[in-house]
């Protein structure tokens, strides 16, 4: 039904990716909006990174946090997903491996700058293809 | 008596962890909820339980690819796995020994193969697929007698693993499989697709050698590797092309 003075009235589902291998969108009603990728997302995938305000989409979450080698974590399965697909594409080149992912979830795989870790002595697992930080 | 406790501690565990310290099998359909429950439990060191532990690939292999094969389920459907995680020569798994020709000092040899089908899985998934997973280790021992020139017999044992994966997808009705570009990550892997009634039959089988020190990881990888191939022959379903922009104004927001 179409609101007095016959505007149309949006309704946003929930974007964020279910599934391992059978990718869905959640499709609940959404009533936040990620801080990082601004996707839509509801109640249930919203989560919260420490320091920052707004909400946080799982993908968002998952890179940000990084490698989880506990499967009994709760995020672990999102993590591991996104490690799973983003590993076997580099590792092989075939930047096609999965078609499934569209540009949401391609967006959550480019770590942004603040997704690199503080810069442990010795973790230099991120750093390989860093042009700068191997001029240096 | 000794380890009365321990016995009282496993007693009061989960029948599905029960069976995994005390025969190292477990065969049971329960649902994905159930499992991570099961998990939990595994995962948690119990203090009264020292001398009984859980068979390897317990933790590191099957806790991880349930858990991957379960995000892809109804949380309601049951999962139905079968473990056998007692080893390659466990009672049942090796076959009878046959005799090979023995020439020059070797005056006798022997050839065993054992089969260990360890993991087995059967899934029925969200979009109405159902999804079938098999892992079997292949042994072939040898065991030679040698007569060396000072007449010591020598006896020598040599044995080689293989591991067979087979993932089956069954389609849900009317989904047609395409078949994917060929991809190096998988290109090992002997596909087809035949068609079953109103369905089709995407059929993955992988043969390797089991690397001696496989890096950590190596196992779950391969055998995801081996599932997302099925997947791949499937065309995702369409998006939904009205769906809203995710950057769009939030319903009733101002513009």
């Amino acid at each position: 039904m179409s609101p007095a003075g016959g505007a149309t009235r949006a309704v946003r589902t929930c974007t964020a990716t279910t599934g391992f291998f059978v990718l869905e969108r959640c499709d609940r009603l959404a009533h936040l909006g990620c801080g990082r990728c601004q996707r839509s997302i509801c109640k249930r995938h919203s989560l919260s990174l420490p320091g920052e305000v707004g909400p946080t989409c799982p993908e968002c979450f998952a890179a940000a946090r990084g490698y989880i080698s506990d499967p009994n974590d709760p995020m672990w399965a999102v993590g591991f997903r996104r490690s799973f697909y983003w590993e076997v594409s580099s590792s092989t080149g075939d930047d096609t491996f999965w078609t499934g992912f569209d540009d949401f979830d391609r967006e959550a795989f480019e770590l942004s700058e603040g997704d690199w870790g503080d810069g442990e002595p010795g973790d230099d697992s991120f750093g390989d293809g860093d042009a700068d930080y191997l001029d240096s | 008596m000794f380890g009365h406790k321990e016995k009282a501690a496993i007693a009061a565990l989960a029948p599905q962890h029960q069976a995994l310290l005390n025969e190292a099998t477990l065969a049971v359909t329960q649902s994905a909820a159930q499992w991570g429950e099961l998990f939990t439990e595994l995962a948690a060191p119990h203090p009264l339980i020292h001398r009984h532990h859980l068979p390897p690939r317990t933790l590191d292999v099957v806790v991880p690819l349930i858990r991957v094969i379960s995000q892809d389920v109804d949380p309601t459907a049951g999962i139905g796995v079968r473990l056998d995680l007692r080893g390659p020569d466990a009672a049942g798994k090796t076959g009878a020994s046959r005799k090979l020709p023995a020439a020059g000092r070797v005056t006798k040899a022997e050839e065993a193969i054992s089969w260990d089908p360890w993991f087995v899985v059967s899934a029925p998934l969200r979009n109405g697929a159902e999804l079938e997973v098999s892992i079997v280790d292949v042994t072939r021992s040898r065991h030679l007698q040698k007569r060396s020139q000072s007449g010591k017999i020598k006896r020598k044992t040599k044995a080689k693993v293989t591991q067979r994966v087979v993932a089956k997808l069954t389609t849900a009705k009317d989904v047609i499989p395409v078949p994917p570009p060929p991809s190096p990550a998988t290109g090992w892997l002997q596909v087809s697709a035949k068609p079953k009634g109103s369905r089709h039959v995407v059929l993955a089988r992988g043969k390797y050698p089991i690397p001696v020190a496989p890096a950590p990881g190596w196992q779950v990888t391969t055998v995801l590797l081996v599932l997302a191939e099925v997947f791949r022959w499937v065309p995702p379903a369409p998006d939904d092309t009205d769906a809203p922009s995710p950057v769009a104004p939030m319903a009733g927001a101002p513009a």
